[in-house]
C-alpha cells in the first residue's frame, strides 16, 4: 500500500512538473497578446511528456526488480528512497501551489511578491531541488538495495533533464510558429 | 517623504541595447555601430562580461554590427522583456491609474466627447498598448498610440497588432512632436535610460498634455537582488538578463524622478504613486512619476478613490 502511494504522489508531481516546464517553454518567446492556445497546448505536452517519462522509469524499475535476486527487499529499499525524495519535493511542491494561487487570485502587489520572491526563486532552485531529492533518495540503504537506489535516483536526473531539454526545444518550434486568433 | 537612493552612479552603468544600435537625432535614420567602440564603452565602464557578448556578435568587413543580428536580438530580448512585465501585471497597474486619470480628464470637460489619446513614449513592442487595446480596459473612446524611435521594434509592434486584429498603431518618431499632441503619456521603463539631466527637457515635452504616468523601477535595497534573481530565471537571452538587472542598477531615486517632474513641467501638479512598503520594499517594483493640469489634481485623486492614499505629493495643489 505505502509503495502505491509513494510511486502514485511521485508519478502525479512529475507530470504536473512537466506541465509546467512545458508551459514555462514557450513563455517569453511569442509577443502576442491572445497566446490561450498556445500555453494550453504546452501545458498538456508538458504533462504527455511527464507521461513518457513516467513510463520509462516505470521500465526502468520493472526491468531492475526482474535482474535482482530480492526483488522484495529491492522494492522495500526503492519504497523507502521514494518516500525521501517525495520529502524533499513535497516543500518545493507546496510552495508552487500557494504562490501560483496568490498568482492568480490576488492584487498586483501580492503578484509581484509571488513572481518575484517566491516563483521567480524557485524556477532556479529545481535543478538543485532535483538533485537533492535524487541524493536523498540514494542516501542510505546498503549493499544491493543501495546500488539500485542510487542507480535508479541517477536515472531518474536523467530522464528530467532530458525531458526538460526537449519540451525547451518544443517550446521555441511551437512558439515560433503560434498564430493568434484575429478579432473582428 | 520620498528616498533618496542611487543616483550618481546611473551614468557609468551602461545597457547594452542602448548602444548596439543608433539613430540620426535629426533624420532618424539609423546609423551604422562599430563593435569595437561598443566593446570599449563597456570595458571602460568595467562591464568585461557583457563587452565579451558583444564581441561575439557578428559584423561586416568594415567591423559594423550586423543590422539583421542586432535586430532579431533586440526583437527576442524585448519578448523577454513582455514576459515579465505580464508577470508584473503591467496592463493592471497601468489601467489602475489611466482609467482615473482619463475620468478625471472627462469630468473636468463637460460635454466632450472627442477620443481621448494615449501615448505610448518608447513603447518596444507595445506591449501596453495592444494589451489595452485586446482587452478594451480603457473602455471607449480612448485611441492608443505607441511611439519608439527603434524602427525594428515599431515594425515588429505593429505585425502583432495586427495579426490580432487590434484597433491600436505605432509610429517611429518623436512622441512629443506629434501633430494634436496627446491627452495622456504613458512609459514603462524609459526614464532610466536618461540621465538625470535630461529628464526635465523629457518631463517639459508633455506640458501641453492633460497629464503623464512614467513608470520606472523602484531603486530599493532589495532590487539589485531581486532583478538578479528574476532575471535569470525569467529571460533567456544573456544580454536580456544583462540589461534587466543593470536598468535596476540605473533606476532614478524617486526624489531625482519628483524634482525633475516638477522642474521639467512646473505648470503641472506632481507625485509619485505607490513608494515601497519599507518593511516589505519586494511589493512595489515599479511606481510611476506622474503629473496632471493643476484643474486635474482633485478630480483625479477622487477618481482614484482608496488608491489615493499611495500618492506622494510632489509640486502642486492636490
Amino acid at each position: 500500500m505505502v509503495t502505491v502511494l509513494v510511486a502514485a504522489s511521485l508519478v502525479s508531481l512529475c507530470v504536473v512538473d512537466a506541465s509546467l516546464t512545458g508551459y514555462r517553454a514557450v513563455l517569453g518567446r511569442s509577443a502576442f497578446i491572445h497566446r490561450t492556445s498556445l500555453d494550453r497546448r504546452a501545458v498538456l505536452v508538458g504533462a504527455m511528456a511527464g507521461a513518457v517519462v513516467v513510463l520509462a522509469l516505470a521500465a526502468w524499475f520493472g526491468g531492475l526488480l526482474l535482474v535482482v535476486d530480492d526483488g522484495r527487499a529491492t522494492m522495500d529499499a526503492l519504497t523507502a528512497a521514494g518516500l525521501r525524495m517525495l520529502a524533499v519535493y513535497a516543500g518545493l511542491a507546496l510552495t508552487t501551489t500557494v504562490a501560483l494561487a496568490v498568482a492568480f487570485v490576488a492584487p498586483p502587489r501580492w503578484v509581484t511578491l509571488s513572481m518575484i520572491a517566491i516563483l521567480g526563486p524557485l524556477t532556479l532552485l529545481r535543478p538543485l531541488v532535483l538533485a537533492a531529492g535524487a541524493a536523498a533518495a540514494a542516501a542510505s540503504g546498503a549493499g544491493a538495495g543501495r546500488v539500485a537506489e542510487t542507480a535508479s535516483a541517477v536515472v531518474v536526473l536523467l530522464a528530467v533533464a532530458v525531458e526538460t531539454a526537449a519540451l525547451e526545444r518544443w517550446g521555441g518550434r511551437a512558439a515560433g510558429a503560434y498564430r493568434p486568433p484575429v478579432r473582428s | 517623504m520620498v528616498a533618496s537612493l542611487g543616483g550618481k552612479r546611473q551614468r557609468s552603468i551602461l545597457e547594452v541595447s542602448d548602444l548596439i544600435i543608433g539613430y540620426d537625432p535629426g533624420s532618424g535614420e539609423r546609423l551604422p555601430v562599430r563593435r569595437a567602440e561598443v566593446v570599449e564603452q563597456l570595458q571602460a565602464a568595467g562591464d568585461r562580461r557583457a563587452a565579451e557578448r558583444v564581441g561575439r556578435l557578428p559584423i561586416d568587413a568594415q567591423g559594423t554590427l550586423d543590422p539583421a543580428a542586432v535586430d532579431e536580438l533586440l526583437v527576442r530580448m524585448h519578448t523577454q522583456l513582455q514576459r515579465l512585465w505580464e508577470e508584473l501585471r503591467q496592463g493592471d497597474l497601468g489601467v489602475g491609474l489611466l482609467r482615473p486619470l482619463l475620468s478625471a480628464i472627462r469630468e473636468t470637460t463637460p460635454g466632450r466627447t472627442r477620443t481621448l489619446r494615449v501615448v505610448d513614449v518608447g513603447s518596444g513592442l507595445g506591449y501596453f498598448v495592444r494589451w489595452a487595446a485586446a482587452t478594451g480596459a480603457l473602455g471607449p473612446g480612448v485611441e492608443l498610440v505607441g511611439y519608439e524611435l527603434n524602427t525594428v521594434l515599431v515594425a515588429e509592434a505593429q505585425r502583432l497588432a495586427e495579426a490580432e486584429g487590434l484597433t491600436c498603431r505605432f509610429e517611429a518618431a518623436d512622441a512629443f512632436a506629434l501633430p494634436g499632441g496627446a491627452d495622456v503619456y504613458v512609459s514603462w521603463g524609459v526614464l532610466h535610460h536618461l540621465g538625470a539631466e535630461q529628464l526635465p527637457a523629457f518631463f517639459a515635452g508633455q506640458q501641453a498634455a492633460s497629464g503623464f504616468l512614467h513608470w520606472d523601477p523602484v531603486p530599493t535595497y532589495l532590487a539589485p537582488l531581486g532583478a538578479w534573481v528574476f532575471h535569470r530565471a525569467r529571460m533567456r537571452d544573456p544580454l536580456a538578463r544583462h540589461d534587466g538587472v543593470r536598468s535596476i542598477q540605473r533606476a532614478h531615486a524617486d526624489d531625482v524622478l519628483l524634482g525633475a517632474a516638477s522642474a521639467g513641467a512646473p505648470a503641472m501638479a506632481t507625485a509619485l504613486h505607490g513608494l515601497p512598503d519599507r518593511r516589505l520594499p519586494i511589493l512595489d517594483v515599479i511606481r510611476p512619476v506622474l503629473g496632471v493640469r493643476p484643474d486635474l489634481a482633485r478630480p483625479f485623486r477622487r477618481a482614484l478613490g482608496p488608491a489615493a492614499d499611495r500618492l506622494v505629493p510632489g509640486a502642486g495643489e492636490w
